[in-house]
């Protein structure tokens, strides 16, 4: 039996994935919070109990995201755009191989192409403002008082979304509130932010990749409305998989495989 | 054909005609309170200055961790700390004895020329990040270039012995950075403006840059009282050619599989002569040229052998702003080759001079600093493409890291062009748009590492697909373990 784990430590959550001959057995996903060692420690061990295992079963544990310098348990530490297309690629699509993949994260987004090895071929990202990430939506939710796993749901009944001017999230909360104050029903809103969020993320993703195998993964990629805005704007379906908040701790583990192959593991 | 010289060897009683216009303003434009108050401004110059220092601690001590750094390198170490070097000592002599020190920007200054009149030629352009707030409180567009604030803000803080030593800078006219600044500056000190034609290779473009070149010496002439004549310059671009075969030794040296020096300690080779002296450089170049090439010759690599080779392109890096080599080197990789006009731009096509007389020696000095350039600010600008693929080849470059500095739009405007052609070497390209600030680091390491990564398994994909290729012409089977 070959256990390996991988743990996505991530600016606002921390996920982590078992797997246990090439089979899944156990993922989690927490809020990172103040100390993200911790986070990560717990986000395994959940797993683990999940799968029946104990830490001393796993045999090789890789760290992704931005924190995983601080998870001292981990054997490795890899980059996340490399679990990320790892992750996506092992997944697969039902509609072909696999060659881009739209990443919205906590704090940013990415998108990333691949060839047709599932070798990275290019990536672009957003890290410098948070406008297109899910900082963007948590913001919203608050403002509106709406759970943030109900905003896909409500957004899908808008029937003339509302246009959003400002991309940054500072400007765009305040344009939120006088929409408030105009009585713009919350569906309508919503429905605005997604196709903002949208046309965002494809604007990028045409810059690196015109292919159409899509796979839309990260925490945001569970909102249906936000998924319905991203297949509106680029005008064909995406996959979202099933559990699209633990793709990259997935790559991750499987990475951690690779390493345990001799063949030195990689994208 | 038109004669381009209305006069032969100069001689000393044209100097004295030669009226040069005293282009600066007789009282200040720019209102800036903080150089109204001495005491605080040298409390802000110290401040500057120990945070500079602190900084280019801190690179150097992040390149001395090679595991087999050159040892020619203690030299070009000494000189990088240029805000405490012994070059100061020697420049204040010089002037002491009565010698100019002229400052310059970029790549267009004709140094034969002022090396000629004795005067010391000391590059301006600025790597330091903390003089950028003082540069914005006179040139406060958020959109501007860092290099352009920085050396603004270096000359207001006096944080920079070699600018406080310059009698004049020449600033070229080549971005709208870089002709505001000029005019900004001249409520500080002397100020050359120089015209570079941005469309280079017609008869209007040659003429007029010759005559640039030609005030240029005039006013070099006035400043510093010293007539140049045909021995002193013949002597200066002797000088040049000598340091340019030095300089493309090392830069052969670079070719080297696996590397024998660090991207980072080429670039601070290559940006010494920005400030010393250089038939000085010349014997330290040298020597490192010599144990270059018996690493070679000993197959002893500086770094690790398999580390991606990685070519950097674009904006200048001006020490001590060495972030971004900084980064793909501690991330695994190796910067192989450069092509940054802080790098090895400056070496590219040596003065060709078929007969010493003087006319031939004006024109080919002058000449070099125009034609060959690759400079972005020229167009349309396709020998750099040419440049940039030839390099790829060069050098076995496997991934080519494009370097820009925000608010920099002629290096932004090529970069897809350069990409573009780079991938069609299949040679993978990441753009970095960046200032002086330390703050993105950690988001650059992600890509960086990311790029790296990329590099490495395309490397990975072409050894596979190499011996399948191998396996069916051999028509064997095996070979393939992975
Ligand atoms: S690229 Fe050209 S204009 Fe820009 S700094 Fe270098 S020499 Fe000057
Ligand atoms: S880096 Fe670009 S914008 Fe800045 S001075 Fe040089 S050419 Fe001008």
């Amino acid at each position: 039996m070959t256990v390996t784990a991988g743990v996505d430590m991530g600016s606002t959550a921390t996920k982590a994935l078992v797997l246990v001959d090439g089979r899944i057995a156990g993922s989690t996903a927490r809020i990172t919070g103040a100390d993200p060692e911790r986070a990560g420690e717990m986000a395994l061990k959940e797993s683990l109990d999940q799968a029946g295992l104990q830490l001393e079963d796993v045999e090789y544990i890789v760290a992704t995201g931005y924190g995983r310098r601080a998870l001292e348990l981990a054997d490795e530490s890899v980059n996340e755009i490399n679990a990320n297309a790892r992750g996506a690629a092992w997944l697969g699509s039902s509609e072909g191989t696999v060659r881009t993949i739209i990443d919205i994260g906590g704090q940013d987004s990415k998108v990333i192409a691949l060839d047709e090895d599932g070798v990275i071929a290019d990536f672009v990202m957003n890290d410098k403002c948070a406008a297109g990430t899910g900082k963007f939506l948590e913001v919203i939710a608050d403002l509106l008082e709406i759970p943030i796993e109900d905003l896909g749901d409500i957004s899908l009944r808008s029937t003339k979304p509302v246009n959003i001017n400002s991309t940054c999230v500072v400007f765009a909360q305040s344009e939120v509130v006088s929409l408030i104050a105009r009585k713009e029903a919350p569906a309508d809103i919503l429905a605005g932010i997604h196709r903002s969020i949208a046309s965002r993320v494809t604007t990028m993703a045409r810059r690196v990749s015109m292919d159409r195998v899509v796979v839309f993964d990260g925490g945001p990629a569970k909102n249906k409305g936000l998924l319905a805005a991203i297949e509106a704007e680029l005008g064909h379906p995406v996959v979202v998989p099933r559990h699209p908040q633990v793709v990259v701790a997935l790559g991750a583990a499987l990475i951690a495989a690779d390493m345990l192959t001799d063949d030195g593991g990689g994208a | 054909m038109p004669k381009l010289f209305g006069r032969k060897r100069p001689n000393i009683r044209d100097a004295a005609a030669a009226e040069v216009p005293d282009t600066r303003p007789s009282a200040p434009r720019y209102r800036w309170k903080g150089g109204e108050d001495e005491e605080r401004l040298d409390e802000l110059s110290r401040i500057i200055v120990g945070r500079a220092k602190e900084l280019i601690d801190h690179y150097q001590e992040q390149m001395r961790k090679a595991p087999s750094r050159p040892e020619a390198m203690a030299w070009f170490d000494e000189r990088a700390r240029f805000l405490s070097s012994p070059r100061i000592g020697e420049i204040e002599e010089h002037k002491a004895n009565g010698g100019k020190v002229i400052g310059t920007m970029c790549v267009f200054a004709p140094l034969e020329l002022i090396r000629a009149a004795d005067a010391i030629p000391v590059r301006l352009c600025s790597g330091l990040h903390n003089t950028i707030a003082t540069g914005e409180e006179l040139m406060a567009d958020a959109g501007l270039c860092p290099m352009v604030k920085s050396t603004l803000g270096v000359k207001m803080t006096h944080a920079s012995p070699f600018f406080e030593a310059s009698d004049a800078v020449i600033v070229p006219m080549v971005c709208d950075g870089k002709f505001k600044l000029g005019e900004v500056l001249q409520d500080f000190m002397e100020v050359w403006m120089v015209n570079v034609p941005h469309i280079k290779d017609t008869q209007q473009a040659r003429s007029m840059w010759l005559d640039e070149v030609r005030a240029l010496q005039q006013q070099i002439e006035t400043l510093t009282g010293n007539r140049i004549y045909w021995e002193e310059l013949k002597r200066e671009i002797q000088l040049s050619l000598r340091a340019q075969t030095v300089a493309r030794r090392l830069y052969d040296l670079r070719k080297a599989d696996p590397p024998v020096i660090n991207g980072r300690d080429s670039l601070l080779v290559n940006q010494t002569p920005h400030t010393e002296d250089l038939s000085v450089w010349v014997e330290h170049a040298t020597v490192l040229a010599q144990e270059l090439e018996q690493r070679v010759r000993d197959g002893i690599a500086v770094s690790d052998p398999e580390a991606p080779r990685i070519m950097l392109a674009g904006a200048p890096i001006m020490w001590p702003n060495f972030k971004i080599p900084q980064l793909i080197e501690e991330s695994g990789g190796s910067i192989v080759a450069d092509e940054l006009c802080s790098g090895t731009r400056w070496l590219y096509d040596p003065i060709g001079i078929d007969e010493w007389i003087w006319d031939d020696m004006f024109q080919a000095m002058a000449e070099r600093y125009l034609q060959p350039s690759v400079c972005p600010c020229f167009t349309p600008n396709d020998p750099r493409i040419g440049r940039i693929k030839q390099m790829i080849e060069d050098f076995r470059v496997e991934g080519v890291v494009y370097h820009v500095l925000r608010g920099c739009h002629i290096y932004n405007g090529e970069s897809t062009r350069v990409k573009q052609s780079a991938e069609d070497r299949g040679v993978p390209m990441l753009i970095i748009e960046t200032e002086y600030s330390q703050e993105d680091t950690e988001q650059l390491r992600t890509r960086v590492e990311a790029f790296l990564m990329l590099v490495r398994a395309r490397r990975k994909k072409a050894a596979k697909a190499k011996r399948r290729a191998f396996k069916t012409i051999d028509g064997s089977e095996g070979g393939d373990g992975a």
